[in-house]
């Protein structure tokens, strides 16, 4: 009985899920951060 | 110079509810847990990197379900950290309702997109491993089904949270809404024993103690403490993301308010 194929789709689905939540809270966080700074700069000027 | 004076950044703590949740003002909590953040990681990083050495390959196959069965080492700890985040988010947002704790509501955000994550990563790998050992993808069994509740209750609080165009005015629903939604956890728990299910009864505890060899149990336990590391370093990253975001809005309001001034 050969399920290889089963065990890789199960490990590829939790390795791209939690990339993406890992990646999409990184990005999110960074863009957030910008828009403050962004915000502040212009409130000083 | 003057020791005591307090830095320009400073915030003062409000004090919210009883004396001790004063330590669990937002910005002090972050001050609190940031010199944990670096070592919390490296430790994620290296169950994560020895778990999965293990589970893929230094563990042997079972004798019943082959190399299928290193599906479970993911599985199990997603099932667990999934409903480890609702009962996070659960306990957080009751300490909302009752203290109307600012943290606390953060802390219930933050939780929500990461239990989301394990409890959808649990339903896939469960399916995948269940077409080949069941013969079927899915079954509307009681354990099945209320894992998909759960998941579902995940996606109705992250929705409401984001429903309203304020997003203080989510907060009382969001919070009601996590606390209907964990009666579902016990559920859960118990669905194995309380129903006749295709899903197996509970194999680690146990009166009679874990009912897999030590082969498979130190990986799984690995894996499992991988799962509860990730899930800390995760939710510490979302709730830094969550006062960014709030900061922002905050920011834009003020913003709004000024351009309305004559």
């Amino acid at each position: 009985m050969n399920h290889v194929y089963f065990v890789a789709c199960a490990y590829a689905a939790f390795i791209a899920m939690l990339g993406t939540l890992v990646i999409t809270t990184v990005v999110a966080r960074r863009k957030t951060e910008l828009l403050i700074e962004h915000l502040n700069h212009n409130h000083g000027e | 110079m003057n020791d005591h004076t307090p830095s320009e950044n400073a915030v003062p703590a409000k004090q919210f509810g009883p004396p001790e949740l004063s330590l669990a003002h937002p910005g002090r909590f972050m001050r609190m847990v940031e010199p944990f953040v670096t070592p919390i990681w490296v430790a994620t990083v290296i169950c994560l990197c020895a778990g999965l050495y293990f589970a893929l390959w230094a563990s042997p196959p079972d004798y019943q379900q082959g190399q299928v069965v290193r599906i479970m080492y993911i599985h199990v700890p997603s099932a667990w950290i999934a409903l480890y985040g609702y009962l996070v988010m659960a306990l957080a947002s009751a300490g909302f309702l009752i203290w109307r704790h600012p943290l606390a509501d953060l802390i219930a955000r933050a939780s929500a997109p990461i239990g989301m994550v394990f409890g959808a990563i649990c339903l896939v790998t469960g399916a995948l491993w269940g077409k080949p050992i069941w013969g079927t993808w899915w079954v509307w069994d009681a354990r099945l089904t209320s894992m998909l509740v759960l998941f579902l209750l995940y996606l109705g609080y992250i929705g409401l949270g984001n429903a309203f165009e304020q997003a203080s005015n989510a907060r009382i629903p969001c919070a009601c809404l996590a606390l209907i939604g964990a009666i579902n956890v016990p559920i859960i728990k118990f669905s194995v024993d309380w129903w006749n299910t295709l899903h197996q009864p509970s194999s680690l505890f146990r009166t009679e103690g874990p009912a897999i060899s030590d082969s498979m149990l130190i990986p799984l336990s690995l894996m499992i403490i991988a799962g509860f590391l990730l899930y800390s370093s995760l939710l510490i990253m979302r709730i830094k993301l969550e006062l960014a975001r709030t900061k922002l809005q905050a920011l834009l309001r003020r913003r709004s308010n000024e351009d309305c001034l004559p």
